[in-house]
């Protein structure tokens, strides 16, 4: 049964959230600090039944989310953790630095706890180990990386590098933004200098190639791209 | 070759009146140079400095005679300077932030060596024909500290404000979807709904109470008439009687009964309930709290004094901040709306006064409003 931690300093947050997951049939864990957290986080992984995911609140007293995001990242342990944010900071620069901490996705508050629900199944289903070599499909697009090839509708698509990167960092986890930083450090081959505006020319690149299917990679303001889910 | 002596006297006088007009004009110069806040260096192609303003001998910690001639690192190392500075003499346009210690303004006597940290914005620009460049130092510390002060009350007052919205919705949402909830479920979610409702309902009458004082209590001040402080003093004792005595702290009141001046008593009272609820909340069970209303030059002082943990000097210059909190966790379990200093700083203000805080951790904190008082009535214009 898939465990989640909640690390929120608000009792009432943290219960009603809690008594939401139990309902739809997780296991939970409360932490009212980033440290307290860390460290329950930890301590599970290090006894080998590590949480499926972790719920963050971003401002929380001392060590910021931010803060804990990061060190369950540096850490080795926890660093496939899942994390997903709960801010109440909607600015799209906040939603992009936590995005570049390391979260997996973010809802902003006030929030719907049946939309958190399901915003945590979402991420729980894309954070799956994935097979790096196995073909990726996502409605009609598939992506062999062993081959080097993507089909569109079963027509091939020619790719520079960059662009085949580019779509395989999306189609890995479906519905996870990411921020144009990460995308250029998934794309990066070494030579070439990449910019936030040649991810923007790689991404209408991309859809004038992939034809019909283009609108798949899908921008969102201000924090970067999504493979439409 | 042989000149007339009468060519070489024009000639002469010539030379002198340019002379004179060279002075002048770099008298003219240096005037306008010294009037400037920013601080300006001129270095030559050599990376010598050939000029500088007054505002600018601080940084380099030098007088601007004895900077004359010195290379620019020796006097100023800073990557952000040297490339602005190289830009500038070959020709180009630039410009960067750095961060550097200078002399602090107000140091005590005798720490003479006290650095003070301060931001620059720098600007180099070429002097025509390649003969130089002319550096200008902006301060901007001040700036992109109320840019931080700005961005932390956005981010505080989002958080402040969404936190019980998201609980009161989500539990809203939740007793709506679950109409066969057990009874035990249905009374704690009963419960979040009246905490996070009035704590709301709290925030917001604080933020209310203080965009009325900043509408402008002060202009209308000169319509109360001098009041007597130390009945304000007790009305407060008063208010915070039953707190205190929860938490088993005693308010030890020493007031003048002389004071008076004119003030809104209801906003003096609405401060100093601030200050006293936070010295029982912070002070300690068992504690005691020292009020104290006194004469002191030609101002009245409401000092509240508590004897608990303490507050650490990094929050002490932001401890007035709205919604800023030095421990978060605690001061909301403490009920506070993260307001109240703000508002006890903001009466202060508005009767032409200011607040002060002194604490170390360990010894306690004293917070003080000091209110001027009246000028004897023989200095009011007849």
């Amino acid at each position: 049964m898939p465990r989640i931690l909640i690390i929120e300093d608000e009792a009432d947050l943290r219960e009603l959230v809690a008594w939401h997951l139990t309902k739809e049939g997780f296991e939970t864990a409360s932490a009212a600090s980033g440290e307290e957290g860390l460290t329950l986080a930890v301590r599970e992984a290090e006894a080998g039944r590590p949480f499926s995911l972790v719920l963050l609140d971003w401002m929380l007293p001392k060590m910021s989310g931010i803060e804990v995001c990061k060190t369950l990242r540096q850490n080795a342990k926890t660093a496939a953790l899942p994390v997903l944010m709960l801010t109440a900071r909607g600015e799209e620069t906040d939603i992009v630095r936590g995005l570049e901490a390391g979260a997996d996705d973010y809802v902003t508050k006030p929030f719907s706890p049946k939309v958190l629900v399901a915003r945590a199944q979402a991420v729980l289903r894309r954070t799956q180990p994935v097979d790096a070599e196995a073909p990726i499909r996502a409605g009609k697009i598939t992506l062999d990386p062993a081959r080097h090839e993507v089909t569109a509708a079963g027509l091939s698509v020619t790719l520079t590098s960059g662009e085949f990167k580019f779509l395989r960092l999306l189609l890995t986890r479906p519905g996870r933004v990411y921020t144009r930083t990460q995308i250029i450090g998934a794309v990066h081959d070494g030579f070439a200098a990449v910019t936030d505006r040649s991810v923007d020319a790689m991404a209408v690149q991309l859809r004038r190639k992939l034809g019909a299917h283009g609108d798949v990679v899908e921008t969102v303001r201000g924090v970067g791209y999504r493979l439409k889910a | 070759m042989k000149i007339p002596p009468h060519e070489l006297a024009k000639a002469l006088a010539d030379a002198t009146a340019h002379a004179a007009g060279l002075s002048r004009e770099n008298a003219e110069l240096q005037s306008v140079l010294g009037a400037m806040r920013e601080a300006v260096v001129a270095v030559g192609p050599d990376e010598r400095i050939t000029r500088v303003n007054a505002a600018a001998a601080p940084l380099l910690g030098m007088t601007a005679d004895s900077a004359r001639g010195r290379l620019l690192g020796e006097s100023l190392r800073h990557p952000v300077i040297t490339r602005v500075a190289r830009a500038g003499l070959s020709g180009k346009v630039d410009e960067g932030e750095m961060e550097i210690f200078v002399p602090a303004k107000n140091a005590s006597p005798g720490g003479s060596s006290a650095l003070a940290r301060r931001l620059f914005q720098v600007r180099g620009t070429p002097m025509p024909g390649r003969t130089g460049a002319v550096l200008v130092l902006h301060d901007v510390t001040q700036l992109r500290r109320l840019e931080v002060v700005r961005q932390d009350f956005v981010a505080n007052a989002s958080h402040e404000i969404k936190t019980p919205v998201a609980a009161i919705q989500g539990v809203v949402e939740t007793l709506a979807d679950a109409p066969e909830m057990n009874e035990t479920d249905r009374a704690r979610f009963m419960d979040i709904l009246t905490r996070q409702t009035s704590r709301l309902s709290k925030i917001i009458e604080d933020l209310l109470t203080l965009s009325r004082i900043e509408r402008g209590l002060a202009v209308d001040l000169a319509g109360f008439s001098p009041e007597p402080l130390a009945p304000i003093g007790s009305a407060a004792v008063e208010a915070c009687a039953p707190r205190a005595n929860a938490a088993k702290v005693l308010i030890e009141a020493d007031f003048d009964a002389g004071l008076a001046l004119p003030c809104d008593p209801s906003m003096i009272e609405r401060a100093l309930v601030n200050l006293l609820e936070n010295a029982i909340k912070y002070g300690g069970s068992g504690g005691r709290v020292a009020f104290r209303i006194a004469r002191e030059n030609n101002q009245a002082v409401l000092e509240v004094r508590d004897f608990g943990a303490g507050i650490s000097s990094e929050h002490l210059p932001r401890i007035f901040e709205r919604f800023y909190r030095t421990d978060k966790a605690r001061s909301r379990e403490q009920g506070g709306t993260g307001l109240g200093l703000s508002i006890v700083k903001h009466i202060a203000e508005s009767h032409g006064g200011r607040v002060s805080v002194e604490s170390s951790p360990g010894a306690g904190a004293t917070f003080r409003i000091h209110l001027p008082l009246a000028p004897p009535p023989a200095a009011l214009p007849a």
